[in-house]
């Protein structure tokens, strides 16, 4: 046989190349999938006949046979193999949601999802199946095995076996065959699979390995029976229900768990508890990338995971999590890891998703608030292993305050979305170097230093958008050119990016361009694959509304959304900038004629849906106001979310989006990033930014960065959560002007065609990217050579040598007396840029620097080559090697010329700015210390005495440049700086007036967020952090809540004073309040208070001004509030009596089956192996947990053994 | 793997057999001699038991597993294929019948076609059962003749390819009267109205429905797999056949030739050598293009021979009587 493989493979390779290239359709391939698109989209569909079908079924067969040759023959991984199984899969699924009547003898969604799972593309098959109804049980039942959902199939298993309760009994099974039915043997399989599937996914799901191998052995007997004695189409069904048995089997999380737990006994059992829960959350069977995410895991190396969102990358950081924090080690402190995010609202999403996994076991803290440091943050002084999750920014702050105990505990660092590091090229990009804003050169300089301190320590890289960077960022985490990124071919949708094609007065039509990254190539073929929609076009709009391209474009994207809304499909309009613009163009739009019945949240009489809705919409009032453009379009089912929305309401907002209240939702980039939202449809209306640049005094464009494309097309088509099968992101392109005047047609025609080519270039960059590696801009590499050319063009220094020079040498201040306040010329951007670098210098220094010992220039240049070695630049630029050495000049430099002061470095760092800007601080430090140190009574004042205080705070920000308030440089906002103190006086929620209008609302929050909860926050909490440094004296001690007060000599405001200004109030009760959960809105937490100060009377007898806003007081009645609460019930052991079974094994794998009688205990398998009375607490969902039949000496009894969270 | 030769002698000692043939159309009738040679039931033994050795062991270690915890390997046996209904039993004589006049009587282009093994179809309707999970007594069971494919046969070419395909349909009836036949080859007979005496037939006659047959014939996956999992230094090439019919087009690749036999009783009326087919013309009703062979096949006591003949499958003695 073996001779004759080369000629097998020849065969299979023909097909492949005919029928399985990965990204290339056949041009009926290409058009069974547009026919598939508009049957999902419920548009017209193109011509096709019943013998297109007939051949594409047919071309699947052949598919799922050759794929069969390569696996045969080149194993489970041949790329050839999963090409054609995943082609097969594409036609399958295709045909099934055409819905075309092809006479296959099987459902052929379970042959599509069978041939998914052997793709490798397991979310591919659950999408697929859970989108559709099955008809049948038994076809529901083989869905859901094939699916994995394996507490389905048990679920379905146990219905079987209630409806069929004489099969339950041991000689069932011999009992049909003696039957004298001519069916007996038909029945006879039919019931064997059943026991098959249900036993299968049963011991699987439990980890029990022997169970489990005869389920296999038995399923194969069947398969190989249904070869001789049943149809063809019956016997490749089962022989890919094997197949994906065989990978269940070999992918099970069990394996790796129980890989890592043999050495440790109570390990073992944690481990095997957290693979059982995977089951439990129908994750329990590994995808490839992960086993070699674990694999390498479990070889105690470090690697960068590269797959979209939702293809289980939380599972890996959770196994990686266990074993490093609970993996029994010699003595030490308690281990901790840190997980870095790259928003405050993902921060939130892993933490809660983090806390119901592993919150058993771990002190999991968000470090979300506003503080450096909080009253959550516990952790500190915990024994108990810890999660940090925090933003870069948080991390940073938190380093400083608490660096050398965050050093020793910590084990596991943890980079999402790690692609954050590639650093925005553009001019916009090099901007925010010099603005010191830059979130790139922050991460890569935390972690650089990080490793530095600590090569030795765990890292993993996530990244859904691997573009370019995976390969440059897998070095970068590994620490090594060999690196190689996991994942890159795995994906868990289908991805389109394409064109919606506007015209006035005419219906639009989409355009589908790439598929996966790549052209939709239809071979033959030239013009793109079209989808026609068939709703009526916009009414007639305005002539104001028509003259303006750019509106009438987004008002017809609103119209397509409005109509495409329809099932469980949820839509994004993304927003590049003004947000506010479009949600006021949206509200005023819905009340034109002709819109009137169109959006309406979508609750379908769902209490809790509805009591959602009404805290949203509750908090959007106490947020924005009642006459905000926010609450108008949630009164019309559309959600919205920008930058600048309080956290809070961010946080509702992205709740009625995920639970589908709201069908539609107007976002900026920032909701998407790393949040996980599932939108089946993203139109985005425009993809440049303008910004108004003050140096040459008009406004520039730029376009979007391809990676923030990315990661906005990859929210779409998130798998299980959207609609379809696929995600599209869609950019809405007119086609023809809308206006009618004639001097507006030729203005038009030309943003018509400028637009147009923005798009094409886009498509070029984004293929681009695709095929050339490697070639990514690292953060410290672009503010190096930012640096360079700034040197070039300002001092006319062109030599490298001289440069290289100057950087010895250079004194920001020197280079411009407006260093430091963000002036726009020439000479301050030079001096800014370099600042920036400083910063980075400063704090490698600092944080590596031997306190104990003085700091010469050699300590200072192998700190240097140390922390240089470990940034991503180093990897991303390695061979500019210029780069390097004038990182190492002027570092040393730093400290022997420009900074020499070692206290003042010090201070410098603990501030959190950049030298030039800690410098001018320090003045300002010293009047708001005084502030807060004079605001003894702030626990008792009146509000009106509170917003004073936060009214003299702010002043010393307002007129200081480098770290106070900055607005942009046009009319509204120096207006509204000008006024500051109303718009504080608003968002603190102690206003008598009114607060903005609609269309001022985001200015204001704009306002709010940039200056009160980010730079007036900031400067406090640097006080706050010189504070307890200067009072502990010790860098290494631990901050904690009971002697912070006397350790750093300010009273509780100043311990509050961030928070605040974070949730908006004067209250720090409310902050509390809100900042753990118990109360939604301001209003709500205000009425808590009122039973705190009822509390705290009864409990001190005469409270002291601070006693009222002290957060160890707050924290006793939370406890005292939790205490009272009713502990969940605990299971006791069930008596039983034995059925079917003489006990003789001592333990059983049982599942409940409620009967009229009582409750019978069978084994999954169908077989009834006990009796017990009725039980109550069985009556949800008994089947997802596990219960155990023990047969002791003196009692029989039934426990629970595992329960699903 | 089907190993046995057919029992040329006891065919010839049991069979009378005529031979017409027309421009792709060959006819054979086989009649059963008057009286039956003696032991005929041992006689076609070990033929039946080869054909039969496969499924066997199949259908032996899947009865065997038994899923209960508490089993230790020890499921009672159901013995195969003795214990299966006799309805089944029949279709399964047919289906074996026609490998031995496959093997025995029928040429292929110069070569005999051999039988590497029997694919017994009679779970057909699993698949209705496992995707309702529920037995329903009141549904008709449809046996045999939806594929118009049951039968399998192969002429292997020189170098152990293959060379053709004998592909067809084995049916056997209790009395294989002309009534039978005709509704068998040209379709069941309805009436329209119902109640009205007219009568039409159905589109799932086998002749015509040669023509609806898939370009690759039902069961060469499963035939294919069952070589590979067999015998597969054996029947390599005819591996690599199979895969050139499945993976590209069997009509580009390897010639096929349709089957038909009919089995059964010989209706009391029917006279020695009188055919229910057109013997020396091709019957209209086909239009498949192909070369077609028909054969007709009237037995004496067929259900007793079939019985004892199936009781005696592995019962031990050398007469199969025991």
């Amino acid at each position: 046989m073996a001779q004759l493989d080369d000629e097998r493979l020849k065969i299979a390779a023909q097909v492949h190349q005919a029928l399985g290239n990965e990204n290339e359709l056949t041009a009926s391939q290409a058009r069974l999938f547009v026919r598939c698109l508009q049957t999902t989209w419920n548009v017209p569909l193109i011509r096709w006949g019943e013998g297109e079908s007939q051949q594409q079924l047919s071309d699947a067969r052949r598919l799922l046979h050759v794929a069969g040759i390569f696996r045969h023959i080149q194993g489970r991984e041949s790329v050839q193999a999963l090409d054609c199984y995943r082609r097969a899969g594409e036609l399958l699924e295709w045909l099934k949601r055409s819905a075309d009547d092809v006479s296959a003898d099987i459902p052929i969604e379970l042959l599509a999802a069978g041939a998914y799972q052997l793709g490798g593309l397991p979310a591919m098959a659950s999408g697929l199946l859970r989108q559709l109804k099955a008809s049948h049980p038994g076809v529901s039942l083989l869905a859901a095995f094939l699916g994995g959902d394996f507490d389905s199939v048990v679920g379905r298993a146990m219905t079987f076996w209630s409806e069929n309760r004489n099969l339950t009994s041991r000689e069932a099974t011999v009992e049909i065959l003696s039957e004298e039915a001519e069916d007996r043997f038909d029945w006879h399989v039919t019931v064997e699979l059943v026991r098959c599937l249900g036993l299968f996914a049963d011991a699987l799901r439990r980890g029990n390995d022997p169970r489990l191998l005869q389920a296999m052995e038995k399923l194969k007997a069947l398969a190989s029976l249904a070869s001789r004695t049943g149809t063809e189409a019956l016997s490749t069904l089962l022989n890919l229900l094997i197949a994906t048995a065989e990978g269940y089997i070999e992918n099970s999380v069990y394996a790796p768990a129980d890989a890592l737990g043999s050495a440790n006994e109570a390990f073992s059992s944690r481990l095997r508890l957290f693979a059982r829960e995977q089951f439990s959350r129908s994750r329990g069977t590994l995808w490839p990338s992960q086993q070699r995410g674990l694999q390498k895991l479990l070889e105690s190396s470090s690697f960068a995971l590269c797959t979209p969102t939702g293809s289980g990358k939380t599972l890996v950081a959770n196994f990686a999590l266990l074993k490093e924090l609970l993996q029994p080690v010699t003595n030490g402190p308690a281990p901790l890891a840190l997980y870095l995010v790259p928003s405050r609202a993902l921060a939130g999403e892993v933490e809660s998703k983090l806390t119901s996994e592993l919150g058993r076991d771990l002190t999991i803290t968000g470090l979300y608030g506003g503080a450096d440091w909080g009253i959550t943050d516990y952790w500190l002084n915990s024994d108990k292993p810890s999660v940090l999750i925090a933003t870069v920014e948080k991390a940073d702050a938190l380093m400083r305050y608490v660096g050398p105990l965050l050093l020793t505990k910590l084990r596991l660092l943890i980079v999402d979305e790690a692609h954050q590091v590639v650093a925005d090229a553009s001019q916009r990009g090099m901007d925010s170097l010099a603005d010191h804003s830059s979130r790139s050169i922050r991460l890569e300089g935390f972690v650089s230093r990080l490793l530095a301190r600590r090569p030795d320590v765990v890292r993993i890289a996530l990244t859904a958008v691997a573009g370019g960077a995976a390969q440059p960022v897998a070095e970068w985490i590994e620490g090594t050119t060999a690196a190689v990124p996991i994942g890159l071919r795995y994906r868990s949708t289908r991805q389109i990016v394409g064109a919606l094609e506007v015209r006035p007065n005419a219906p639009g039509q989409i355009v589908l361009d790439q598929l996966n990254g790549q052209p939709l190539f239809v071979r033959g073929r030239q013009e793109p694959v079209y989808i026609g929609l068939r709703f009526q076009p916009m009414p007639q709009l305005p002539a104001g509304i028509r003259n303006s391209i750019n509106h009438f474009n987004q008002l017809d994207v609103l119209w397509t959304s409005l109509h495409l809304v329809e099932g469980k499909r949820r839509i994004l309009i993304s927003v590049m900038q003004q947000p506010e613009q479009t949600m006021r163009w949206y509200v005023e739009a819905l009340q034109l004629s002709g819109w009137e019945d169109l959006g309406k949240p979508m609750m379908e009489n769902n209490s809790a849906l509805q009591a959602l809705f009404i805290e949203a919409r509750a908090t959007c009032v106490d947020y924005c106001g009642p006459d905000s453009h926010e609450v108008a379009l949630l009164d019309r089912g559309i959600a919205t979310s920008h930058g600048q929305m309080p956290q809070r309401l961010r946080r509702l907002m992205t709740s009625l989006i995920d639970r589908k209240v709201c069908a539609i939702t107007v976002a900026t980039a920032t909701l998407t990033e790393g949040v996980n939202l599932p939108f089946d449809l993203i139109f985005v209306a425009s993809l440049q930014r303008s910004s108004f640049d003050p140096s040459i005094q008009r406004r520039v464009l730029s376009d979007l960065p391809t990676a923030e494309f990315r990661n906005l097309a990859g929210r779409a088509g998130r798998p299980g959560s959207a609609d379809g099968m696929e995600g599209m992101i869609l950019v809405a392109l007119p086609q023809r002007p809308s206006a009618t005047a004639r001097d507006q047609l030729t203005l038009q025609r030309r943003q018509i065609a400028d637009l147009q080519q923005n798009y094409n270039n886009l498509l070029g960059r984004l293929l681009a990217e695709e095929r050339v590696a490697n070639e990514v801009a690292s953060p410290l590499g672009l503010l190096l050579t930012t640096l360079k050319r700034l040197v070039e063009e300002v001092l006319g220094l062109r030599d490298s040598q001289a440069f290289l020079i100057w950087l010895e040498t250079a004194l920001p201040q020197s280079i411009a007396p407006e260093a430091g306040t963000g002036a726009n010329i020439p000479t301050a951007r030079l001096a800014d840029t370099l600042d920036e670098l400083d910063s980075f210098l400063l704090n490698a220094v600092e944080e590596l620097q031997n306190l104990e010992t003085n700091l010469n220039a050699s300590d200072v240049e192998a700190i240097l080559i140390s922390v240089w070695s470990k940034t991503f630049t180093a990897v991303a630029s390695r061979t500019e090697s210029w780069l390097e050495r004038a990182f190492i000049k002027r570092g040393s430099a730093l400290v022997e010329r420009i900074y020499p002061d070692t206290a003042e470095r010090r201070r410098l760092y603990q501030y959190g700015f950049t030298p030039v800007v800690g410098r001018r601080f320090e003045a300002t430090a010293v009047l708001l210390h005084a502030e807060l140190v004079a605001a003894t009574s702030y626990g008792v004042d009146e509000s009106s005495v509170r917003l004073q205080l936060f009214e003299r705070l702010g002043s010393r920000l307002l007129n200081e440049r480098g770290f106070g308030f900055r607005v942009r440089d046009t009319v509204s906002d120096q207006a509204l700086l000008s006024e500051w103190t109303k718009v504080l006086a608003w968002w603190m929620n102690c206003s008598t007036e009114s607060g903005p209008l609609p269309d001022e609302l985001r200015s204001w929050q704009r306002f709010v967020s940039d200056n009160l909860d980010f730079r007036l926050g900031v400067a406090l909490g640097a006080v706050a952090a010189q504070s307890w440094s200067t009072g502990s004296g010790n860098p290494s001690s631990v901050p904690s809540l009971a002697v912070w007060k006397q350790t750093t000599g300010l009273p509780w405001i100043g311990f509050w004073a961030k928070e605040l200004l974070r949730w908006g109030t004067l209250e720090p009760f409310v902050a509390f309040a809100m900042a753990q959960g118990l109360a939604a809105t301001r209003e709500a937490a205000t009425m808590l208070r009122a039973r705190y100060i009822e509390w705290l009377r009864s409990e001190v007898e005469s409270p002291e001004d601070d006693d009222y806003i002290d957060p160890q007081r707050f924290l006793a009645w939370q406890r005292m509030q939790t205490s009272r609460r009713p502990r969940a019930r605990i299971h006791a052991p069930t008596p039983v009596e034995l059925s079917g079974t003489n006990g003789a094994r001592l333990t059983y794998d049982v599942v409940p089956l409620l009967t009229p009688e009582g409750v019978e205990w069978i084994d999954a398998a169908g077989f009834s192996l006990a009796k017990s009375s009725s039980d109550v607490s069985l009556r949800e969902q008994p089947h997802k947990s596990d219960f155990i039949l023990s047969v002791g000496p003196e009692q029989i009894v039934v426990e629970r053994a595992f329960s699903p969270r | 793997m089907h190993t046995c030769d057919p029992p040329c002698d006891v065919l010839n000692l049991w069979l009378d057999a005529w031979f017409n043939t027309a421009p792709g159309y060959t006819h054979l009738l086989l009649q059963a001699k008057q009286p039956s040679p003696p032991n005929l039931a041992a006689s076609l033994r070990p033929y039946f038991e080869s054909a039969h050795a496969d499924a066997r062991r199949v259908f032996h270690n899947y009865a065997r597993l038994d899923l209960h915890p508490d089993s230790v390997g020890d499921a009672a046996l159901t013995q195969y294929p003795s214990s299966l209904p006799t309805t089944t039993r029949h279709g399964l004589f047919g289906e074996v019948l026609a490998g031995l006049v496959v093997e025995s009587y029928i040429p292929a282009n110069g070569h005999a076609w051999s039988v590497p093994v029997f694919l017994f179809r009679y779970h057909a309707d699993v698949g209705k059962y496992l995707f309702h999970l529920a037995r329903d007594p009141s549904k008709k069971r449809q046996l045999w003749g939806r594929f118009g494919d049951d039968f399998i046969g192969i002429g292997f070419d020189s170098i152990g390819g293959i060379g053709r395909f004998i592909v067809g349909e084995a049916k056997y009836r209790k009395v294989a009267t002309k009534l039978t036949i005709e509704d068998l080859l040209l379709g069941s007979r309805e009436q329209v109205p119902p109640g009205s005496g007219q009568y039409v037939r159905k589109d799932d006659g086998i002749l015509p429905g040669f023509r609806k047959a898939p370009p690759v014939p039902e069961g060469l996956g499963q035939l294919q797999a069952i070589l590979m999992e067999c015998a597969p230094d054996q029947y390599a090439e005819a591996i690599l056949s199979l895969d050139k019919v499945l993976a590209i087009h069997p009509q580009q690749t390897i010639p096929r030739t349709d089957l038909v036999i009919i089995a059964g009783n010989n209706p009391a009326m029917r006279k020695s050598g009188e055919t229910n087919v057109p013997s020396s013309v091709r019957p209209q009703e086909y239009d498949a293009g192909r070369e077609l062979y028909v054969v007709e096949v009237f037995l004496h006591h067929g259900a007793e021979l079939i019985e004892s003949l199936y009781d005696s499958l592995w019962s031990g003695g050398a007469d199969g009587t025991t």
